[in-house]
C-alpha cells in the first residue's frame, strides 16, 4: 500500500443539540480519519448520528445544534488547512462546495425548484472561481455530460421538477464535482432511488473517484452499498463509532454485536435457509442515554459489566477497532436458561409500586403497543 | 418497541437495560393533546394572550354585576362628566356611567364574536365536510355555492346587508349581526375542511372503515373530524377575532348594535359626534382599547394554537 | 395562458350573474322609500308628479322586472344616475376609484417594503425575542379596528400638529379655486392629506404582509435546497434572499395578485373616518342616503374586483412557480 495522505482527521467530535429537555447528544466523541483517494463508509441506522457527523464537517449544523468545544475536524486540503470545528464562517465558506462538497439524500428536494439546473451548477462554479459566464455554462454542460446525462445542452435549461430522481442525483453530483473537490460527502445518495438507478449512481461515483482522485465519505445504512464502493468502514451507533475496519476485514470478521446484527439482517449475507434476523428495538433517544453501553438493550450477548460503563476501544490487527466489552479480555458469562428473564419481571423488581402504573400509562403512548399486553400482568406465555 | 419483548424471556442483563430505557422514555410518552398543551404553555406570547383574554372575560362578567347599576339608569344632571372617583371612566351624554357601559357592552361584543365563530364553524364544517366526503355533483354544487359567497366583497356586503336589517329590534340585534357575519364567513373554512377531507379519505384507514362497513355519517364524524379538529379550533379562534372587529365596524357606522344598547362598536360610534370626539374622549377611547386588547389576545391565542398543533414545530 | 384566462372569465359569468341578483335584492330590501330619496327629503310635490317619477324610475314594476331592466341597461353600459351627486354612476365611480387607488397603492407599497425585510428577519431568527416582538406588533396591526386607530391619530396627532390635515383629500379653498402653485402644490397638498390615512393603512398592510412573509419563509428555510445552497459556500445573505426567498415569494405573489384589484375598491370604513373621497366612502354615503343605483354599482364593482383578484392570483402563481403550468 502506498503512503496514505490524511486529508481529514476528526477527533473527539461531539455535536449536541440543546433542547428544553436537555442536551441531545447526536454525535458523542467521534474519531476517524480519511485518506486521499479512499472511500470511507459510515454505516448505521437512522438517528445514529451519521448525517450530523457529515453536516458538522461542512459546518452546516444549525441551531439548536452545537459542535462542542474540544472537537477537532482537521482538514488538510490543497489550498486550505483548517480546523473546521473552530474555523470562521468565511473560511468554511471558501472550502464548502469548493474543496469539500456534498450530495444529499433526496435529490428532488435538494435542488432548488425555482432555478434551472444550469443556474444551480453555474452558481457553484462562479462563487469559487473567477470565470466568464460562457465558460461557466460550457463547464456545466461538460459536467452534465460527464455524469452520464444525455443531451446536456437541453437538460441545463430544465427545472428540477422536469427531471427524474436519478437525473436529479446526477445533477447533484455534477454540481458537487464542479470545482474538483478533494472530499465528496455523499449522504445516503442512493436511498431515495430505484434499485437499478442505485447501481448506476454507485458505478458513476466509483468511476469519478478513480478519474478525479476525490476522497468520498459515503453515509449509508445499506451494507450492500458499502460492499460495492467502500475502502474502509465505520459502523456508528448512537453517536459513536462502534467498529472500524477495512471493508474486507469487516465483512469477513465482524466483531461488534451491532455489526453482526446488521449483517444478519441483510438478505444477501444471511445464511441460506436461516431466518432473516432483525435487531429488535430502536436507537436510544439521544437525550436519555444510559450509563452503560448504548447498545445493551438490543444486545443478546449483554453482560453485567455492559450496564456499568462505556465500553473500551479494543485494537485488533490491521487497524480494526471495536468498542465492546465482549473483547476486553474479561471472561464472558454464558447465559443459560436459568438466567433468562422478562422485562416485565425486571420492571416489577425495580419498582414494585410503579410497575402497574407504568403499564397503564402506556396505553396513551404514541409508540404502538398492543393493548392486551399492557394490562400489567406481564406474565409469561 | 413492541411489547412482545416485555413478556418474552431473554438475557437478563439485556432485560435490565430495556427496563431502564423504558423508564427514561416514559417521560416523553404523552398523547397529542398533551403535547399541544405543553407547546402552548411554553409559548410565552400565547400564554400572555390567554391570560389577558381570561381577565377580559372575567371583567365583562363581573364588573357590571359588582357595580350593580341598571342598564337603563341615567342621570341628566351628571351628563358628560370627566372621570372621577364616583365614575371612574366618566359619564356620557345621558349621564350614564361609562365604565358600566364599557364592560356591559363588552359582553355583547364578545357574544357576537362567539356566536359568529360558532356559526362559521358549523356552516364551514358541514358544507366543507359534505362536499369533501361525497364528492361528485354534491361537491360541485356546494363548491359553486361557496365560490359565490366567497366572491361577495365582505365589508361592503356586510354593511349593505346590515343596512337592510335596521328594523330588527334592539334586543335581537346582536343575533342578527352574528348571523350575518357567520353567513358571509364560512367559505374559507369550508374549503379548508374539504381539502383536508379529500386528502384524508385517500388514506388507508378510511379504506379500512369502508371494509368494516361503517355508515357514512359515523365515518365522517368519528374518523375524519378528529383529524380536522385542530384546523377548526385554530380557524374558529381567528374567526372570533375577526367577528368582533366586524361588529365594531358595523356598529361604529351605526348599522350594527345601536345606542342605547352598548357594544364596543356602538360606544366608538359616539366618537363620530365632533363634540364628543374632541371634548369627551373617555366616552369612546376605552371601548376601542378594550376591543383592541380582546382581539389581540384572541389572535395571540390563535397563533399559539396553530403552532401548538403543528407537528412540524418542535418544542 | 390566454386560453386559460378566457376560460376562467367565462366560467365566472354565471357566478357574477347570481351575485348581481343577490346585490340587487339586498339593495332593494333596504328600508326607506327610494322615491323620497330621489326627490329629496322634505320636497313637496303633487301625487301626480310622484306617480310620474315612480314610473320613470321603473319603481312601479316588481323587483325581478326591475332587475331585468337594470341588467339590460348595465349591459349597454349605463349604470344609472346617482340621485345625490346628480351625475352618472359610471362617472362617479370613474373619479372616486382613483382616490381609493392612490391611498391603497401607497399604503401597500410602503407596507410591503417594510414587511419583507422584517418578515425574513423573523423567520431567520424564529423564536427569538425579536421575532416575538414583531409577531405581537403585527398582530396589533391586524387586531386594531382601523377606524379606531384613525380616530386616535386624529385625536392625538391631527389636533396637535396643525400642518397635518385630519380629513379630506385637498385643501377646500384651493380645491375650489385652483392651486396658485400649480401641479407641484397640488401634489404636496394631497400628500399631506394622505399622511394620517396612509399611516393607518400601512400599519395594517404591514401586519398582514409581514405575517405572510414570515410564515412562508419559515416553511422554506429548513428545506433541503436551502441546505444545499449553504453547502455550496454561498454567503448567508445570498442563501436567504436568493434561494429561500425566491421560493417564499410564491405564496406572497399569489396574495398580491389577489390584492391588486381590491386596491380600487377602497378601505370602506377608514375612508369615512378621514372623509377621503374614495369608493368606500361613496358606498357608505349612498347607503345612508338611499342612493340605490350608486350602492348597487359600488357593490357590483367590488364583486367584479374580487373575482378578478381570484383569477389574477392564480395567474400570478403560474408565473412565479415554474412547476405550475396552466392550460385552457
Amino acid at each position: 500500500m502506498s503512503k496514505r495522505e490524511t486529508i481529514l482527521d476528526v477527533e473527539n467530535l461531539r455535536v449536541y443539540f440543546h433542547t428544553k429537555k436537555g442536551d441531545s447528544k447526536a454525535v458523542d466523541g467521534n474519531h476517524f480519519r480519511m485518506y486521499e483517494k479512499e472511500t470511507l463508509a459510515i454505516v448505521g441506522e437512522s438517528g445514529c448520528g451519521k448525517s450530523v457527523t457529515a453536516m458538522s464537517i461542512l459546518g452546516l449544523v444549525s441551531e439548536p445544534g452545537e459542535i462542542m468545544p474540544g472537537s477537532k475536524i482537521l482538514y488538510t486540503g490543497n489550498d486550505y488547512n483548517l480546523d473546521l470545528a473552530t474555523a470562521s464562517i468565511d473560511d468554511k465558506r471558501k472550502v464548502r462546495g469548493n474543496e469539500i462538497s456534498m450530495i444529499f439524500q433526496e435529490p428532488m428536494t435538494a435542488l432548488n425548484p425555482v432555478f434551472t439546473v444550469g443556474d444551480q451548477i453555474e452558481e457553484n462554479i462562479r462563487i469559487h472561481e473567477d470565470v466568464s459566464s460562457e465558460e461557466c455554462r460550457k463547464r456545466a454542460i461538460e459536467l452534465l455530460g460527464k455524469v452520464g446525462i444525455s443531451r446536456p445542452e437541453q437538460v441545463i435549461d430544465n427545472y428540477p421538477f422536469q427531471l427524474s430522481g436519478g437525473m436529479c442525483q446526477r445533477v447533484m453530483i455534477a454540481m458537487a464535482l464542479s470545482c474538483n473537490p478533494k472530499l465528496l460527502i455523499a449522504d445516503e445518495p442512493t436511498t431515495a432511488l430505484d434499485v437499478t438507478i442505485q447501481a448506476q449512481i454507485l458505478k458513476l461515483m466509483n468511476e469519478l473517484k478513480d478519474e478525479t482522485g476525490t476522497s468520498i465519505m459515503l453515509i449509508t445504512h445499506d451494507l450492500g452499498v458499502v460492499a460495492q464502493v467502500a475502502d474502509w468502514v465505520n459502523v456508528m451507533y448512537a453517536g459513536k463509532v462502534v467498529e472500524s475496519a477495512d471493508v474486507r476485514e469487516l465483512f469477513t470478521n465482524p466483531k461488534h454485536p451491532y455489526t453482526l446484527g446488521l449483517m444478519a439482517s441483510m438478505p444477501s449475507l444471511a445464511q441460506n435457509g436461516a431466518r432473516l434476523n432483525v435487531i429488535e428495538g430502536t436507537v436510544p433517544n439521544p437525550v436519555y442515554l444510559p450509563e452503560g453501553c448504548y447498545f445493551a438493550d438490543r444486545c443478546t450477548k449483554c453482560q453485567a459489566r455492559c450496564l456499568k460503563g462505556q465500553p473500551p476501544v479494543i485494537e485488533m490487527p490491521n487497524g480494526h477497532t471495536v468498542s465492546c466489552f465482549l473483547y476486553d479480555g474479561n471472561e464472558n458469562e454464558e447465559l443459560d436458561e436459568a438466567d433468562r428473564r422478562t422485562v416485565a419481571e425486571v420492571l416489577a423488581m425495580l419498582n414494585k409500586d410503579s410497575a402497574d402504573e407504568a403499564f397503564d400509562d402506556e396505553k396513551t403512548v404514541i409508540i404502538d403497543i398492543d393493548k392486551d399486553q399492557t394490562d400489567g400482568s406481564g406474565g409469561d406465555r | 418497541m413492541t411489547d412482545e419483548k416485555v413478556s418474552r424471556p431473554m438475557n437478563k442483563y439485556q432485560a435490565e437495560a430495556i427496563a431502564a430505557k423504558r423508564a427514561d422514555e416514559k417521560i416523553d410518552a404523552v398523547g397529542p393533546w398533551m403535547i399541544a398543551w405543553r407547546k402552548f404553555k411554553a409559548n410565552r406570547v400565547a400564554m400572555a394572550g390567554l391570560i389577558i383574554f381570561l381577565l377580559i372575560i372575567l371583567s365583562v362578567i363581573f364588573v357590571p354585576i359588582i357595580m350593580g347599576i341598571d342598564i337603563n339608569e341615567y342621570d341628566i344632571s351628571q351628563m358628560n362628566q370627566a372621570p372621577s372617583a364616583a365614575h371612574l371612566l366618566g359619564t356620557d351624554a345621558q349621564g350614564r356611567d361609562c365604565m358600566f357601559r364599557l364592560f356591559y357592552g363588552g359582553r355583547i361584543s364578545i357574544m357576537v364574536g362567539v356566536l359568529a365563530a360558532v356559526l362559521t364553524v358549523i356552516f364551514g364544517c358541514l358544507i366543507g365536510g359534505v362536499a369533501g366526503y361525497y364528492g361528485g355533483w354534491v361537491d360541485n354544487l356546494l363548491m359553486r355555492f361557496s365560490e359565490i359567497v366567497y366572491s361577495l366583497p365582505f365589508t361592503p356586503m356586510i354593511i349593505a346587508v346590515a343596512a337592510t336589517m335596521l328594523w330588527v329590534p334592539q334586543q335581537q340585534k346582536m343575533y342578527t349581526v352574528a348571523m350575518l357575519i357567520g353567513i358571509l364567513s364560512w367559505p374559507g373554512l369550508a374549503r379548508l375542511v374539504r381539502g383536508q377531507i379529500l386528502t384524508l379519505r385517500e388514506q388507508e384507514f378510511m379504506q379500512a372503515c369502508e371494509a368494516l362497513g361503517f355508515s357514512d355519517s359515523s365515518k365522517i364524524i368519528k374518523h375524519l373530524m378528529p383529524n380536522v379538529i385542530s384546523l377548526v379550533i385554530v380557524n374558529a379562534t381567528l374567526q372570533m377575532a375577526g367577528a368582533i372587529l366586524t361588529e365594531a365596524g358595523l356598529s361604529y357606522l351605526g348599522m350594527g348594535i345601536q345606542p342605547p344598547q352598548p357594544s364596543w362598536g356602538s360606544l366608538m360610534n359616539l366618537g363620530r359626534n365632533a363634540q364628543v370626539f374632541q371634548n369627551y374622549p373617555w366616552e369612546w377611547v376605552p371601548a376601542g382599547i378594550m376591543c383592541l386588547l380582546t382581539v389581540v389576545s384572541i389572535n395571540l391565542i390563535g397563533e399559539g394554537l396553530r403552532d401548538a398543533f403543528d407537528p412540524k414545530e418542535i418544542q | 395562458m390566454f386560453k386559460y384566462i378566457v376560460k376562467r372569465l367565462l366560467t365566472s359569468i354565471p357566478v357574477l350573474l347570481i351575485i348581481t341578483m343577490v346585490i340587487f335584492g339586498v339593495v332593494k330590501a333596504m328600508p326607506g322609500d327610494e322615491l323620497t330619496a330621489y326627490l329629496g327629503p322634505g320636497t313637496k310635490v303633487t301625487q301626480e308628479i310622484k306617480e310620474e317619477t315612480r314610473a320613470k324610475l321603473g319603481l312601479d314594476k316588481s323587483v325581478p322586472e326591475q332587475y331585468v331592466r337594470w341588467m339590460g341597461r348595465l349591459l349597454s353600459g349605463d349604470l344609472g344616475t346617482s340621485f345625490t351627486l346628480k351625475k352618472p354612476v359610471g362617472e362617479v365611480i370613474g373619479t372616486y376609484v382613483w382616490n381609493s387607488f392612490l391611498l391603497n397603492i401607497v399604503a401597500m407599497l410602503l407596507g410591503l417594503a417594510l414587511a419583507i425585510p422584517v418578515g425574513i428577519r423573523q423567520a431567520v431568527k424564529k423564536g427569538s425575542a425579536e421575532d416575538n416582538f414583531w409577531t405581537v406588533f403585527s398582530l396589533l396591526g391586524i387586531s386594531v379596528p382601523t377606524f379606531f386607530f384613525g380616530m386616535l391619530l386624529i385625536y392625538f396627532v391631527g389636533m396637535n400638529v396643525s400642518w397635518i390635515p385630519i380629513s379630506g383629500m385637498r385643501d377646500s379653498m384651493m380645491a375650489s379655486f385652483g392651486y396658485p402653485g400649480g401641479i407641484m402644490q397640488e401634489i404636496g397638498d394631497v400628500a399631506v392629506h394622505m399622511i394620517l390615512p396612509v399611516i393607518v393603512l400601512t400599519f395594517s398592510e404591514f401586519a398582514t404582509f409581514s405575517r405572510y412573509v414570515r410564515n412562508s419563509m419559515v416553511e422554506v428555510i429548513n428545506q433541503d435546497y436551502v441546505r444545499t445552497a449553504r453547502a455550496k459556500g454561498l454567503k448567508e445573505k445570498t442563501v436567504i434572499y436568493k434561494h429561500a426567498f425566491k421560493n417564499a415569494q410564491i405564496p406572497l405573489v399569489t396574495l398580491l395578485g389577489m390584492y391588486i384589484p381590491s386596491l380600487f375598491s377602497g378601505a370602506t370604513i377608514l375612508e369615512s373616518v378621514f372623509v377621503w373621497p374614495g369608493i368606500g366612502k361613496v358606498l357608505i354615503d349612498s347607503i345612508n342616503q338611499r342612493d340605490t343605483s350608486l350602492t348597487t354599482a359600488c357593490l357590483v364593482f367590488s364583486a367584479v374586483l374580487m373575482i378578478l383578484g381570484n383569477l389574477l392570483s392564480d395567474v400570478c402563481y403560474s408565473l412565479v412557480d415554474p412547476r405550475v403550468k396552466v392550460d385552457g
